[in-house]
Formats: C-alpha cells, structure tokens, sequence
C-alpha cells in the first residue's frame, strides 16, 4: 500500500498550485469574513475531499487501475489506500485550516477558543468524511464521469428527503422527532457525537461495499 | 509455471475457450488477429477478467487466490496500460521501490538513463518507442519469474522493436528458469524470440507447436485445381482457394516432398500460419 499512496502522492502534487491558491483564497476570505473561522476551515475540508477523489480520475484514465492490479496490489489494497490517502489528506487540511485560523485569530485579537467554535470543528472532519463515504464506491462501481451522475441522482434524493421532511414537519407529523433534534441541538457535544458515529458506520459500510465492487470488477 | 485449463468466458459477441501451459525456462508466444482473444487471455491469467468456467492458475495457485508476494515474481507490461501520463520515471521510482524488494529507487534511474528514457519529463511526452521501452523495463526490473508481455512491440517502429526485444533476450538469458508469455501480431518477432507458440482465432486455441517444428515441418503446398482432387490429404490441416488452386498447410512437409516432388512448397512462416488457420477451411 506504500507504494500506492507514494503514487497518489505524486498526483496530488500535480496540483500543488491549486492547494496553494485555495489557502490562498482561505486567507482572504478569513479577513473578508471576520469571525468565521468554520466557514474556512469547512471549506479547505471539503475541498481537501474533493482534491482527494481526483487520485481515482488519474487511475482510470488510460487503464490505469487495470496496471495498478498487475503489480503487487490487490483490489482490496487499492480500495484501502484509497481509503487511507483520502482520509490522510481530509486530515492534513483539517488540522492545518484549523491550525491556520487560530493564528490569524490569535493575530488579529479576537476569541478563537470557544466551546462552540472547538464543537463546530469537531463536526467538519465527520461531515466531509460522509462525502468521502459516498464517492469512492460511487467512483469505483460506476467510474469518474457516471459517478458524477449518481452522485447528482444522490444529492437529488436528499434533496427530495428533506423537502419531504420539511411539508411532514409542516404537516405536524414529525413532533417527537423535532423535540429529539431540538434537545441534541442543545448539547452540541451530543450532536458532534452522533456524526461522528454516523460518519464512521459510514465509512465501514462505505469500504466494505468498495472492496466488493473491486472484487467482482472485469477489465 | 501459468496454466489454464479449459478457461471459458463469454461476452456479448465473443467467447474465449482456451487452454494453455507455460513452462519454466521457456518463452510463449501467443499469436493472433488483433481482437482475437490475446489480450482476454492474459488477462484471465493475471485474474483481471473472471472466468465463466476453467481454471486459470500461476505458480500452482488458483489465480484468484495470488497475493501481493505472488505478484511481486511476476513483470507484466500490456500495449493499452500503465502508470498515469502525467507522472515522471523520478515519480514512478520511489513507487516501484515501495513495491518491490528488490527494486532500488538509484538503481531503475539508473537503468532507465542506461536505456536513454528522460528522468524528468511526463509519460505522456515520451515518444511510442520511449513507453514501450519504460512498460517492458517496469516489468523486468524485480527480477520476476513469469512475465507476461502483450503486444511489447506494437507501433514500434524498426530500432525501438529490436530494443524491446534484445531487453527481453537478455533478461532470459540472465534468467534461465524463467517463464515468459509474450503476445504480437508481428510474426517475426515471436519467430527469433519463442520457444513455443499458441495460436488463438477467435477465442479458441486453434494450434500449440514448437517454433522449431512449425518453422521446419510446416509448409504452404501450392497445388493446382486439377492436382487438389487426387492429393494425399491426411497431413493437410487448412486449405484455402487461390487463383492457382488451392494453398494448403501441412505439417508432414517432409512427407510431401517425398510423396508429391513436383508439387510447389514454401517454408511455413508464421504469417502464412496466421492466414491459413484463418482464411482456411479444415
């Protein structure tokens, strides 16, 4: 597996200058919208998954995984190292947006510890693991440019899930469910909790299905 | 060292039915039209496709069952797939170090300099020779024990096949107990390098002979209309219609210049096999 993530690696520097300009931009927007520190920090996150899942691009294009599979790599440490590269990536910007955002609190004489801002941090690492718990088997069982169709067709049904739970609530149907949420949300911790266990199901559920599509896949 | 035994796979509009041994020490070749089932074949033996039925094993293991150690004694290079374009040898270096080990990151530069491939420039800027030598030295860097090689020399113009080929001359010369299969279209490649050959139409093993056998035993009898009724056929194994008669494929020719002196024979030649096995009726 070392070998493939010194590879995906090399990829994703290919894109150095992209990062760069990202952190760039975060910068600004941090100065731009004073005291919003999670904005940032969510958006480097969600971008770092984004950057992650375009490794899975680079190896599709020109039979790329076909080779991979011909060196000493099996389906399932393929799927792991995608795993594992993602999440080492997610990791990095998290911890170094974050990092980034206290020291241009710290500079900048304004509150950067606070309960609420530690718990709202907490929750974007989970938040943007789900969207990795989506794509890579999205991107293995149906390729890059399919994917990006499944992947809409999944955003649409949520889409059409909340709207529907929102006439129900509208509706009064959902009181017990409302008064559940509306106690999680006065414990943030509780709530940070539930996504984070959400998250993590997610991704065993998620890597579990990615190792048998690589196990049934023909080239 | 790679066997399949009765490997059946079906598609939308081709099914392969192959079987096929590949001994140590030996080099295989695999000949066929292009989309006649080389590359399904190798795949099937490297378990990339799995198959309907049969068994396809290398190493005396059911292909399914390799692991990352079994892979690491086996050097494959395919025409259509390798690492991404936009990597550089002095990316792909440290990989294959990660992944071998008996690969050093120093020692493949140096063997890719030695073979006059750019270090630092992208793939998907070398020229057709320059990636067809880099595919055929990622395969043979680590020392394996089985190779397997589709189509090494596709678009390569004169010098560049020679290249590849003395590449793979060497490593089995310094490799005596190795196995290679090694698919071309190009006949006199597979002429001056394999032992053996296997040639596939259509999916199906049509013919398994020694080099040596096909390129002194077989010949192209050239027998006029008149002669082709009364001829000795028992050692005829294709015949086809030409504007002088009939062309047949015999592998007795010995047998024929004895038995029928005046007739035409031209030495069998790989490309004559490949046209006679399929434009030929039985």
């Amino acid at each position: 597996m070392k070998g493939l993530l010194i590879k995906d690696y090399k990829l994703l520097m290919l894109q150095k200058r992209t990062f760069l300009l990202m952190v760039l931009v975060a910068v600004c927007m941090n100065f731009a919208m004073r005291e919003n520190a999670l904005f940032i920090i969510g958006y480097l996150t969600f971008f770092a998954a984004l950057v992650a899942n375009t490794t899975l691009s680079y190896d599709e294009y020109g039979n790329g995984v076909l080779f991979l599979l011909t060196l000493p790599v099996t389906g399932k440490t393929y799927v792991r190292s995608k795993y594992v590269g993602n999440l080492l990536l997610l990791l990095t910007f998290w911890l170094a947006s974050a990092v980034l955002e206290a020291v241009l609190y710290t500079v900048q004489g304004m509150q950067f510890f606070t309960t609420e801002t530690m718990i709202g941090i907490c929750s974007i690492l989970p938040c943007s693991l789900i969207f990795v718990d989506f794509m890579i088997p999205l991107v293995l069982r149906f390729g890059q440019e399919k994917g990006k169709l499944v992947w809409a067709a999944v955003g649409g049904l949520i889409f059409v899930i909340i709207a529907a739970l929102k006439a129900l609530s509208e509706a009064g149907r959902l009181e017990a469910l409302k008064q559940l949420f509306g106690k999680m949300a006065q414990h943030g911790v509780i709530m940070t909790v539930c996504i984070i266990v959400l998250s993590l199901l997610g991704l065993a559920v998620s890597y579990s299905f990615s190792v048998k599509v690589m196990e049934k896949k023909s080239f | 060292m790679l066997k399949l035994t009765n490997v059946h796979k079906k598609y939308k509009d081709f099914t392969l039915d192959c079987s096929m041994d590949l001994l140590p020490g030996r080099i295989t070749g695999l000949i066929g039209r292009n989309g006649a089932g080389k590359s399904t074949t190798f795949k099937v033996a490297l378990g990339l496709v799995r198959p309907d039925g049969g068994d396809a094993e290398v190493f005396g293991k059911p292909v399914e069952m390799l692991t990352a150690q079994d892979k690491q004694r086996i050097g494959v290079a395919f025409a259509d797939a390798g690492f991404s374009e936009y990597l550089t040898i002095t990316d792909i270096a440290p990989v294959l170090a990660a992944m071998y080990p008996s690969v050093t990151e120093k020692a493949f530069l140096e063997q890719c300099s030695r073979m006059e491939l750019p270090l630092q420039k992208k793939i998907k800027e070398f020229s057709t020779g320059m990636r067809a030598k880099l595919k055929v030295l990622i395969a043979l860097n680590h020392e394996a024990d089985l190779l397997i090689l589709d189509e090494p020399t596709v678009g390569l113009d004169v010098v560049a096949r020679e290249e590849v080929l003395a590449m793979i001359r060497e490593y089995m010369a310094a490799h005596e107990q190795a196995g290679i299969l090694i698919s071309s279209h190009i006949a006199t490649d597979l002429e001056s390098l394999c032992d053996d050959l296997y040639l596939i139409c259509d999916g199906k093993i049509v013919l398994h002979e020694d080099t040596d056998v096909l390129l002194s035993a077989y010949a192209l009898l050239k027998v006029p209309e008149d002669r082709y009724q009364t001829l000795d056929k028992q050692y005829i194994l294709r015949s086809k219609k030409e504007s002088y008669g009939y062309a047949c494929l015999t592998d007795k020719k010995q047998y024929y210049r004895e038995n029928e002196p005046d007739l035409v024979m031209e030495n069998g030649s790989i490309d004559e096999l490949i046209l006679m096995m399929n434009g030929g009726r039985e």
